[in-house]
């Protein structure tokens, strides 16, 4: 292949660079095919472990922001052990240990939820919403865990990601947290055509931010249901994108 | 019954450029450009992704490596099942432009001045 190219590209650089971008993009062609060939439910059920994840890092980000603008671990002992329990779910997931992630998220949404439940400025939708979605990708890593250690490229990212997160965060409004799914919407985006599953967890995410904010009726019900419908969008469109990569032709 | 593959235009000449024989990467890419009259000019990717494919589907196959003029090469090979996709493509563009040179000969006799 190297010799090809190189004889390809003759003495002109311009095509020299070509080539190299064209050997890229085959590669990535390779990696969709790749992609395309799971089947819906295993894309889906991976998708849901993900979304999970990303909830983690959100709360991570959020119990963070809360601690540091609190001062002191030791003045919120349940935030404190709830964000440490986050860490190690993390930690599992980085390390592929999906298993011991989803117990110990379970585990950590299991506790919260007694505390989250007290608050009466939560209407029972959101109660419903907040701790099912992410719920969902636990119980799924739980039972139905893959040997699969996520990229090193992709765990840098996350991890660096919560501590900008954190650092931006300490402002009112869940700055942080809109950081974290920025940045998460636009990866998944740009990696849509190569692997689906980062935009289809994002895109949960919204579905059930949009769902909260119907739920407390918000304002703005065009951009609640603008969001509602980003799950069924991006997964008509992975449909759409396995049914091109899949047809009978090279 | 097994649906023929579909072939587009930069794989229907690098596979028509194997018919007289055997061809390694770079040989591929200068005969595919001289049977498409300078049409389709082959990347190094586009190439090397299509003959993957191409092997996959067991359209083509590789051969063993080996050096000629200080340089590393692999041939590739059209098999049965190559020359029979290339065939039904063929027949399937030719079909096609019989269609519509039949409607043009038959309305050019009415057709505005």
């Amino acid at each position: 292949m190297l010799d090809t190219l190189l004889e390809a590209s003759g003495d002109r650089r311009g095509m020299f660079v070509w080539n190299v971008m064209s050997l890229v993009a085959a590669g990535f062609g390779e990696r969709a095919r790749a992609s395309a060939r799971l089947s819906a439910g295993r894309t889906i059920v991976e998708a849901a472990k993900l979304a999970s994840v990303l909830y983690a890092c959100l709360w991570l980000t959020a119990g963070s922001v809360g601690l540091i603008e609190r001062r002191g671990w030791h003045h919120q002992s349940v935030v404190s052990l709830y964000v440490v329990g986050l860490l190690i779910v993390l930690l599992a997931w980085s390390q592929g240990r999906q298993r011991l992630a989803g117990v110990i998220g379970l585990a950590c949404t299991v506790a919260v939820a007694p505390v989250v439940v007290r608050r009466p400025d939560l209407l029972l939708p959101v109660l419903i919403v907040q701790p099912i979605v992410p719920a969902c990708g636990l119980v799924i890593m739980a039972i139905a865990p893959v040997r699969e250690r996520p990229g090193t490229v992709a765990v840098g990212a996350l991890a660096a990601l919560v501590v900008v997160s954190v650092i931006g965060g300490a402002n009112p409004g869940g700055f942080g947290q809109l950081i974290v799914l920025a940045a998460a919407s636009i990866a998944g985006l740009m990696i849509f055509a190569v692997q689906p599953r980062l935009a289809i967890a994002v895109a949960i995410i919204w579905t059930a931010i949009g769902i909260e904010l119907i739920a407390f009726a918000s304002a703005q019900p065009a951009r609640s249901k603008l969001l509602v419908g980003a799950a069924p969008a991006v997964l008509a469109a992975t449909a759409a994108r396995a049914r091109v990569i899949r047809r009978r032709a090279i | 019954m097994v649906v023929p593959m579909e072939l587009r235009a930069p794989s229907y000449f690098a596979l028509a450029s194997l018919i007289d024989g055997p061809l390694h990467g770079y040989a591929i890419m200068r005969r595919a450009r001289e049977l498409s009259d300078g049409r389709v000019r082959l990347s190094t990717g586009t190439l090397y992704g299509l003959l993957e494919r191409a092997i996959g589907e067991e359209l083509v196959t590789a051969g063993e490596p080996y050096v000629q003029g200080g340089r590393q090469r692999r041939d590739y090979a059209l098999t049965a099942a190559g020359r029979l996709a290339l065939e039904v493509e063929a027949e399937r563009m030719a079909s096609a432009a019989r269609v519509v040179s039949a409607r043009l000969r038959a309305t050019a006799r009415t057709a505005p001045a």
